[in-house]
């Protein structure tokens, strides 16, 4: 590494306050107030549910609410108001609802974390084998809003990472009873994080419907990470931090729907001001 | 236009918690059900009822509500397992109404089931 660059590298470590202590305390308060409303929900306190601001339960029950056959289940108007806000969110920040707040987001991040420190150090998926996986998610959005208008039921909630780890699996729903998914769901929810070790979020980009409904807005989100290509040095740290794949250092501004704004590339990027956080600019 | 990048926790948390704020204020019942006209003389009762914590459980006892002469109307708000009640007091008391909701049911099995327990009347 050349001297002027390990001068600017020492300088960003010495910052006393980091972007990532920021959205570390915000993964750390939303886990906690979920985790804190499932203890009690599990202890039967009245009005406690996890279900009460779940904006994927907005996406399931919209589209019975808008054929006036009321919401689904345990699931309330509040849901789809939340689910509108965290579009809105999105509309603004891109996918910050996945690196900020959503929990199984802040669990397979960790569990990555662990992986890149004592599993396997350098973990690429291969990119084509990765960018067809990421497809797989629309297909589990298709199928839960076809079972869900078709059964009336929540037939995703057994199979839910939020919903079962927060429920220890105590839960109970239709497919329990059908075909006993539900005894076998927290053992296979935890095997799939578990494959974040080995393969970085592997959950939230192959198998999470909720990042399908959140991708289109995402894409054009007004809130993006902007490069600066005159002082880019071109070392390619800001794609090797992105764990979703995204390639910074080809964008001006980072349009890519799968990008959280989880600011590891700024972190990552040697040269101060090349990549900063931004409002619009052209897409590239 | 570039945004100090340490804002982005705090408005996403921002921004979250006043879409749970907005959220809150726009929740509407369950299941809303008008079971006869409304009599010159009524009252209103919220029950918090035991039990009630899906749709499907709102649908019963809203059928056994129904069933019943001087209920008008009938809300359920499933997520605080909460019933309005709007009924006419020289029809029906809240005794029998309580009573109502607190029926048990012999399965086919022989087993009795009690589905719904009131635990607290507000009027």
């Amino acid at each position: 590494m050349s001297k002027a660059l390990w001068q600017v590298e020492r300088g960003r470590r010495s910052m006393l306050f980091d972007v990532r202590h920021g959205r570390t305390l915000s993964q750390l308060l939303f886990l906690s107030l979920t985790t804190w409303i499932a203890y009690q929900m599990i202890n039967g306190v009245r009005g406690a549910t996890i279900e009460k601001y779940c904006p994927f339960g907005g996406v399931e029950t919209l589209i019975p609410w808008l054929n006036k056959t009321g919401t689904l289940c345990s699931l309330s108007t509040t849901n789809i108001s939340v689910l509108a806000g965290v579009l809105l969110i999105t509309f603004l920040y891109k996918r910050v609802f996945c690196s900020h707040i959503c929990p199984i987001g802040s669990l397979s991040e960790w569990i990555g974390s662990l992986g890149r420190r004592y599993v396997i150090k350098s973990r690429r998926m291969p990119k084509k084998l990765d960018q067809r996986l990421m497809w797989l998610k629309y297909g589990v959005l298709g199928l839960i809003i076809w079972g869900t208008v078709t059964y009336s039921e929540l037939i995703f909630r057994e199979a839910c990472p939020y919903y079962v780890l927060l429920t220890l699996g105590s839960g109970h729903g239709i497919l329990e009873g059908v075909i006993g998914i539900g005894r076998y769901s927290l053992p296979v929810i935890l095997a799939v994080l578990a494959l974040g070790l080995v393969a970085p979020f592997a959950f939230c980009k192959y198998l999470c419907p909720f990042a399908a409904c959140l991708n289109p807005f995402s894409r054009i989100g007004l809130i993006r990470i902007h490069r600066t290509p005159d002082t880019c040095v071109d070392c390619k740290r800001c794609d090797e931090a992105c764990e979703w794949g995204v390639k910074v250092s080809e964008a001006s501004r980072v349009t890519n729907a799968e990008c959280t704004n989880c600011q590891n590339c700024v972190r990552r990027c040697p040269v101060p001001e090349t990549l900063s956080l931004g409002i619009g600019g052209v897409r590239s | 236009m570039k945004i100090p990048a340490f804002l982005l926790a705090p408005a996403v948390v921002v921004s979250f918690f006043g879409v749970v704020f907005a959220a809150n204020l726009w929740d509407l019942p369950t299941q809303q059900s008008k079971i006869a006209e409304a009599s010159a003389k009524t009252t209103e009762i919220n029950v918090i009822v035991n039990g009630l914590f899906c749709r499907g459980k709102s649908n019963f006892l809203v059928n056994m509500l129904s069933q019943v002469p001087g209920l008008v109307n009938v809300d359920t708000y499933v997520q605080e397992q909460r019933a309005v009640i709007v009924f006419d007091p020289t029809k029906i008391s809240q005794i029998r109404i309580r009573q109502i909701i607190e029926t048990r049911f012999r399965l086919s099995d022989g087993r009795i089931v009690q589905p719904f327990s009131v635990r607290e009347v507000r009027e």
